[in-house]
């Protein structure tokens, strides 16, 4: 019976289109905790952290929240800032600060640097405990800048040793183009 | 006399060559996860408006972004093209400019635009405005409740007898999540008392929330290599404590109870954004607007709520992070709702607002129009959608699980070689992949026909300006240059 006094508006407004009853009705139901049949001072203050008081936002002074003044209230409080306007804003943080920057590099390198990382992730992930390529042989291959040079296929040969040595399947296309080791510049 | 006039209007009306072309209310609900809404199955939800949205609108219920970040998303949802096409891979990102976007067509064809939206990633200079008449940025990182007035103000000024797309954004489910009484901790223990209320009402602290640790006011790249493939895999985060450690940052163990919490304080946000909703649709009614226009209401990407062992949504590309909702609602509304449960994309909305407007679609998009859907032909639903993330990951879903391959972006030229060589149970394929190997399987070769096809372009190289990197680091966007 006590649900009566929330539910009946809140029947009454479906199908009306949409009013801002119609939108805050729903609310008010589920703020009512204690099933008074209204939203009261307890139902406010339990959930009213950093919020004015309920004397403040009942503003017709009834007693109970209608959906008008949560409206008002709704429409009264910045959700950025609401509770340092109330409380004070947060103490400073501890910790460090400061993005870590990603070096700048071109996409090529970029790319390379992806690739190369996948091989190792792979490889490593599948058991090869040997050595893999240093940062030195790495970024040898991006300052070449060029997929058929021949720093990138001694990069790409010494990963696929590598990956054989595990029994993965090397990425074929890597050195589909590239000479055989050794045999000098690559073919055009 | 009153009735000559009335007389009078109405053979004009009917003297009119043609029907005014339809209008459109976009509205997006950032980082708003469909599985957190009533209408979307959520017991618990307290959505009455996006519920009542639903039941008169036709519901998409697997509904999939193409990205788990604003700027890449809402590139997608505009020009119904992949992330990496629009060059859209870095944070310094304006799309390519030979990928018309939703508002540059619609003014082509004499629309109206105006939007109204939160900032960040969206602010104006990096390209998404294009086409729109006005483009509102009421407040940094704003919320529903700046953006819902302004946009208001546009739609009251604009000419009754032109069409206009109108377009309302908030980040009202965004970190941080607390929002005001009576609805941001109507969901939490009101009893409740521990770090996870500084989390929740810090700017960025559920950023900072990483595998049941609270790395307090710590920007986590500072502890994890970026150069890596895969800075946020699990090796590099099991070494994350110690690594703290050795730098002297201290952390604060979390447990379920401080999870919940923060949980709760984003189902509070998700209620608020839901009360300023309802509060846009009954000024929309008050208006006339819900009676003549289209509304259709996304979000651009959905949130980790502890699943993966973070709170965020740039980290990985998941169900968690991409499934969100999609809501047609034809003018008028609908006298039932309806769902439909095959997969849909943020790329379809372009061609469907395009098929509702007869305006014939830009060559090279992928999406697919949901106008047949809405009009009642079956839905099968996408059989694989995919998504790119932030930090050079691709992904698929199908009907029966997600692939997601991190190490590489969809702009890598290496890309396809990779996925080739991958071990499907390698690490390069994270986040819980389906454990039937046919599955696995079918997904990589999915994966491997969409980069076959991907166009990747290097966009426009568009910095932000220092004010809008800052806006962007304080929002936890670290990798801003």
């Amino acid at each position: 019976m006590r649900w009566v006094a929330l539910a009946l508006p809140l029947a009454a407004c479906q199908g009306a289109g949409w009013t801002e009853e119609r939108a805050l009705a729903p609310f008010l139901l589920a703020l009512d905790r204690d099933h008074s049949g209204a939203v009261g001072a307890a139902d406010w203050d339990a959930v009213a952290w950093a919020a004015p008081p309920f004397t403040v936002v009942d503003r017709d002074g009834d007693g109970r929240l209608g959906t008008a003044e949560l409206a008002a209230q709704l429409r009264s409080q910045d959700p950025m800032s609401f509770d340092a306007e109330l409380i004070g804003d947060i103490p400073p943080r501890v910790g460090r600060r400061g993005p870590k920057r990603v070096p700048a590099r071109s996409a090529a390198g970029r790319s390379l640097l992806d690739l190369s990382a996948f091989l190792a992730d792979e490889v490593r992930a599948a058991g090869f405990a040997g050595e893999l390529p240093g940062d030195g042989e790495v970024w040898a291959a991006v300052a070449a800048g060029d997929a058929a040079d021949p720093e990138v296929w001694a990069l790409w040969r010494r990963y696929a040793e590598a990956w054989a040595a595990v029994g993965l399947r090397f990425p074929g296309g890597l050195l589909a183009a590239a000479p055989a080791a050794g045999s000098g510049a690559p073919t055009p | 006399m009153r009735s000559a006039l009335l007389l009078t209007a109405l053979l004009l009306a009917g003297c009119r060559a043609e029907p005014r072309p339809p209008s459109f209310v976009l509205v997006c609900l950032d980082t708003l996860r469909a599985d957190h809404i009533g209408a979307w199955g959520d017991p618990e939800a307290l959505t009455p408006n996006l519920d009542a949205l639903a039941a008169e609108s036709v519901m998409f219920t697997s509904a999939w972004s193409q990205a788990n970040i604003t700027h890449m998303s809402h590139g997608s949802l505009f020009a119904s093209r992949y992330p990496s096409e629009l060059g859209a891979t870095t944070e310094g990102f304006s799309p390519a400019t030979d990928s018309p976007l939703m508002a540059e067509i619609l003014s082509t064809w004499g629309y109206q635009t105006a939007a109204a939206v939160g900032g960040g990633h969206l602010a104006a200079g990096r390209g998404l405005e294009r086409g729109f008449d006005t483009w509102a940025r009421p407040a940094p990182l704003g919320s529903l409740f700046h953006t819902v007035p302004v946009a208001l103000d546009a739609l009251d000024v604009m000419d009754p007898e032109r069409p206009f797309l109108l377009f309302v954004h908030g980040y009202d489910a965004h970190t941080r999540y607390l929002k005001p009484a009576p609805l941001g901790l109507k969901h939490a223990d009101p009893a409740y008392a521990g770090p996870g209320q500084r989390a929740a009402r810090e700017l960025l602290g559920t950023v900072y929330v990483l595998d049941g640790r609270y790395y307090e006011g710590v920007e986590l790249p500072d502890l994890l290599d970026m150069r890596a493939p895969r800075p946020w895999g699990a090796e590099a985060r099991a070494a994350l404590p110690a690594a703290a450690a050795v730098k002297g940052i201290a952390s604060t163990p979390l447990d379920a109870g401080d999870l919940s919490y923060l949980e709760a304080v984003y189902d509070g946000a998700v209620s608020y954004a839901d009360a300023w909703l309802g509060l846009l649709l009954a000024a929309l009614q008050e208006r006339g607007t819900l009676d003549e226009a289209w509304l259709i209401l996304v979000s651009d990407h959905g949130e980790s709520l502890g699943e993966d062992g973070y709170f965020d949504h740039v980290l990985t590309l998941s169900d968690a992070t991409l499934r969100v909702p999609l809501l047609i609602r034809p003018p008028g509304g609908l006298p039932e709702g309806r769902s439909l449960d095959g997969q849909t994309a943020l790329l379809d909305v372009l061609p469907t607002v395009l098929e509702i407007a007869e305006i014939q679609p830009p060559t090279g998009i992928h999406g697919t129009s949901l106008l047949p859907a809405i009009e009642g032909a079956p839905w099968p639903g996408h059989e694989a959608v995919f998504a790119e993330g932030s930090i050079r990951m691709v992904s698929a879903r199908s009907a029966a699980g997600r692939l997601t391959f991190a190490g590489m972006g969809a702009d890598s030229p290496f890309l396809a070689e990779a996925l080739a060589a991958a071990p499907l149970g390698g690490v390069a394929f994270a986040d819980s992949p389906p454990s039937d190997p046919a599955t696995r399987a079918a997904l990589r070769a999915a994966l491997l026909a969409w980069r076959a096809a991907l166009r990747p372009s290097p966009g426009t190289a568009v910095e932000p300006s220092p004010a809008q990197r800052e806006e962007l680091r304080k929002h936890g966007y670290w990798s801003a240059p």
